[in-house]
């Protein structure tokens, strides 16, 4: 059979044989990945930045914490859905960061270029729009891994419901209401936890918990 | 009880979810029923969160605790 005809193995199929040991698969995520990584760490920067910022270097930085976290068990993939979306998100917030950290070193050791041409060098990810975005892909990734139950409590949270209310609609008690939003709110911070400026972002909510 | 497959809030959640759903669907549940082996290690834990969550629906209810 020729390889075309193969089918390529999932992202869900990669990660699982990747957390046990292979690093082929690893090499095949990398590869999937990669190119598209590139081409957004390009995309996202502007000309000035791009002299400064290397775009392997990006995407070599989200592949360590992928794989770091992956490794510790971190990341969930259902069925026929793609990483894409996680990557992404890793891959916005090390470019603003790297693009923040290299803003920061130009102001002090050069005052030449204007405070608008600086702001300018970092396009769509110099505003709170992005990070709320990446916010939310962050939560609905999350949601995908949580059951129907789980979710619909956390949606309600999100939504401003009371745990009263929810454990009422739910028909789950306060407590399971209360340990769910909890364990939530601790997953959705490791999850964050490479994203420095994401930690400012809104968190779920806190109740009367 | 059999454990199936774990979500990303862990076993505990899992039986905990397993014994709710049977709660919230009227069927009469009898705690043990949901129980680990005494010897897992998650044995205290279920029991102890399964009791509260038990005790809150009683209480609520008004139904007695004895």
């Amino acid at each position: 059979m020729p390889n075309s005809l193969i089918p390529e193995p999932s992202d869900r199929s990669l990660l699982r044989r990747f957390r046990a040991g292979e690093q082929e698969a690893a090499t095949r995520l990398y590869l999937r990945y990669a190119q598209r990584l590139h081409g957004l760490a390009i995309a996202q920067t502007g000309s000035d930045l791009q002299t400064r910022m290397d775009p392997d270097d990006i995407v070599q930085s989200v592949f360590r914490t992928f794989f770091r976290r992956a490794q510790e068990g971190h990341y969930q993939v259902p069925d026929g859905e793609e990483l894409w979306k996680l990557f992404l998100v890793i891959g916005l917030n090390k470019i603003r960061d790297a693009a923040a950290y290299h803003r920061a070193s130009k102001r002090d050791v050069s005052r030449t270029t204007s405070l608008d041409a600086d702001q300018s060098s970092i396009q769509p990810v110099a505003n709170d729009e992005v990070a709320e975005n990446s916010l939310r892909m962050v939560i609905e990734e999350l949601l995908t891994s949580l059951s129907e139950s789980q979710k619909d409590i956390v949606i309600l949270r999100l939504e401003g419901a009371q745990v009263e209310e929810i454990a009422a609609q739910t028909k789950r008690s306060h407590r399971t209401v209360e340990r769910t939003l909890q364990k939530f709110r601790e997953l959705l911070r490791l999850q964050i936890d490479d994203v420095p400026h994401l930690s400012k972002a809104p968190d779920v909510p806190k109740g009367s918990e | 009880m059999s454990r199936g497959h774990e979500s990303i809030f862990g076993e505990l959640e899992d039986i905990i979810e397993t014994f709710e759903e049977a709660r919230a669907t009227g069927q009469t549940v009898h705690i043990s029923d949901f129980l680990p082996d005494r010897h897992d290690p998650l044995f205290l834990d279920v029991l102890q969160e399964l009791v509260r969550i038990e005790l809150e629906y009683r209480f609520r209810s008004g139904t007695s605790v004895a």
